[in-house]
């Protein structure tokens, strides 16, 4: 059995917890590791800024870089979280939706919230029933760069 | 790791920093006295010390996820290969960090 085919179950028992919480833990260290780029150029390019992030004599400039960076980690993360918790996100990508909808033959696989990610979705055909699968699918990129769903 | 990550990082810049950017005695002083020495502080000390608290905000979010699905983390081969991704590059970062501390050190000892 293909590995992938057991993430892609819908019915994941009592175990299939929304996925929302844990995409706002990636999504909140990115947003402070982009935070904490930002100050540091900032640092850098402005001796305005640099004074500024000097939140302690000793430490200089990377006290107020840090404070900031982390404080905006967990303040994104708080929000996020608030915000997905209840949700299942997947990760944005054509070939996600090609693999997923496909395999399931139903559209509404891709998560309700991202719905700008429906139009690559296999239709179903009239009368609801699922696509069928090509016997022997094409190859494409997609094979290559398979971004595989979240749960 | 995610603790220790934060331990060091917390340690590092706030404990052993200031020591090192002591004037006028300090290490930093003393690499950027030499040419041959002042890139250990202006690529290296630069990368280190901002780059490493990547590495517990990457590890913290490893740290979540694993908890939060516990066991039920193996129906979920999306999030471990991302946790793997993550994991992996916060690791290399205080691995590079913490190589970069080593050969600093070496090079203008902090006392």
């Amino acid at each position: 059995m293909h590995s992938d085919e057991i993430t892609t179950t819908p019915e994941g028992g009592a175990a299939a917890r929304p996925s929302g919480p844990v995409a706002a833990a990636f999504v909140a260290a990115g947003v402070g590791s982009l935070v904490l780029g930002i100050l540091t150029v900032l640092a850098e390019a402005s001796e305005a800024a640099k004074g500024w992030l000097e939140f302690s004599a000793s430490v200089g400039p990377l006290s107020g870089e840090t404070i900031l960076a982390v404080a905006a980690w967990l303040v994104a993360w708080a929000v996020l979280h608030a915000a997905l918790r209840h949700r299942d996100v997947s990760p944005p990508g054509r070939l996600h939706v090609r693999r997923g909808a496909g395999r399931a033959g139903d559209p509404a696989h891709v998560p309700a919230d991202l719905p700008g990610l429906r139009a690559g979705c296999v239709r179903p055909r009239p009368g609801g029933a699922p696509a069928r699968r090509r016997s022997a699918p094409r190859r494409s990129r997609s094979t290559i760069w398979r971004i595989p769903p979240w749960r | 790791m995610a603790a220790i990550a934060w331990l060091t990082v917390i340690t590092g810049t706030w404990v052993v920093y200031p020591w090192y950017r002591e004037e006028p005695g300090g290490a930093k002083f003393q690499l950027l006295a030499d040419p041959s020495t002042a890139g250990w502080h202006e690529f290296g000390m630069e990368w280190k010390e901002h780059v490493a608290w990547i590495a517990p905000l990457l590890a913290t979010a490893v740290a979540f996820t694993v908890t939060y699905h516990g066991t039920s983390l193996i129906r979920h081969q999306g999030v471990r290969r991302a946790l793997v991704a993550f994991f992996t590059a916060a690791f290399a970062i205080a691995a590079i960090a913490g190589a970069l501390g080593a050969f600093i050190t070496k090079a203008a000892p902090v006392r």
